[in-house]
């Protein structure tokens, strides 16, 4: 596998809610744009791994993909999206199929495989994505992203509101559920965050509503 | 300065976090009475989850914030 020798740095906040810079370099053997912190088999495997789950997807559909170490994630995360940097951080831990298998297993959400969970990942993206078109359709009413972001998910946020408690648990997934509890307590800006990246990976519900609801939001502003 | 915000973070769901999850392929229907779940489990459900689901049944409002009956029906 090889390298390009150039360090680039990327900082975020990770599952302990501490700020972490990475300094990763380029994986060039790869016709995806993924960088890793390290060079050890662990990073080479998960590489093959991620290249053949992302052959699945359209290539300009990818952000970069930045493999970084367990603990620089923070333990217990698998993979994110960064929205203000356009990229995926994925945890090098899970570099075999069987470790993938291990937590997807546990049915908990909605992602069966690698592929899934890039997928699901890419949810984020998309949901950034259509959250940005609007809040720069509409600049003048906003103050910043924030306050567009809540009025953007507000139809969805609230039907869902208006559903039976449990609605989530079997329409989406049990993460989904408690992510969708969790945000309304303690995240209001973000909500509905995880609902749209399960659903992406689910594709649709039995649900016509949601299903539009979430596919209108994707869609906004798109050519 | 950068920004920076928190991410929505993927994690590996936890012991409770996966029981609660183990049910769900095994119910066939719900219905919902005074605000409480009661399940109705289908068939072929093995006897491990039902023993399971009446040790665990108050993960559901701890964990996913609904109540459900530990008094569950199996589909016929």
């Amino acid at each position: 596998m090889d390298f390009l020798s150039k360090k680039h740095e990327f900082t975020f906040i990770n599952n302990k809610k501490s700020i972490v810079r990475v300094h990763v370099m380029k994986v060039s053997s790869t016709p995806f744009d993924i960088w890793v912190e390290g060079r050890s088999k662990k990073y080479r495997d998960c590489v093959q791994l991620l290249s053949k789950a992302l052959s699945r997807f359209k290539t300009k559909d990818l952000p970069t993909i930045i493999v970084v170490a367990n603990n620089k994630i923070g333990s217990g995360g698998i993979s994110s999206y960064n929205h203000n940097d356009d990229v995926i951080y994925f945890n090098s831990h899970y570099h075999t199929e069987e470790q993938i298998n291990k937590i997807a297993n546990r049915e908990a959400f909605a992602a069966q495989n690698l592929s899934d969970i890039i997928q699901h990942e890419l949810g984020h993206k998309q949901h950034w994505d259509a959250i940005k078109r609007f809040y720069h359709a509409h600049k003048s009413r906003y103050n910043n992203i924030d306050e567009a972001k809540h009025q953007f998910d507000s139809d969805l946020e609230s039907y869902i509101v208006r559903q039976n408690p449990n609605y989530l648990y079997f329409n989406l997934s049990p993460y989904a559920s408690e992510s969708f509890k969790y945000a309304k307590k303690f995240n209001k800006i973000n909500t509905v965050n995880e609902v749209i990246a399960e659903f992406k990976v689910i594709k649709q519900t039995s649900d016509s509503t949601l299903n539009k609801l979430i596919e209108s939001e994707l869609n906004y502003g798109k050519a | 300065m950068e920004k920076l915000e928190p991410m929505d973070i993927l994690r590996v769901p936890n012991k409770d976090e996966t029981i609660v999850a183990s049910f769900r392929k095994w119910i066939a229907s719900y219905q919902t009475n005074d605000n409480v779940t009661i399940f109705t489990f289908k068939k072929e459900t093995p006897k491990k989850i039902l023993k399971s689901f009446q040790k665990h049944f108050k993960l559901f409002p701890k964990i996913l914030g609904f109540e459900v009956s530990p008094n569950y029906e199996i589909e016929k």
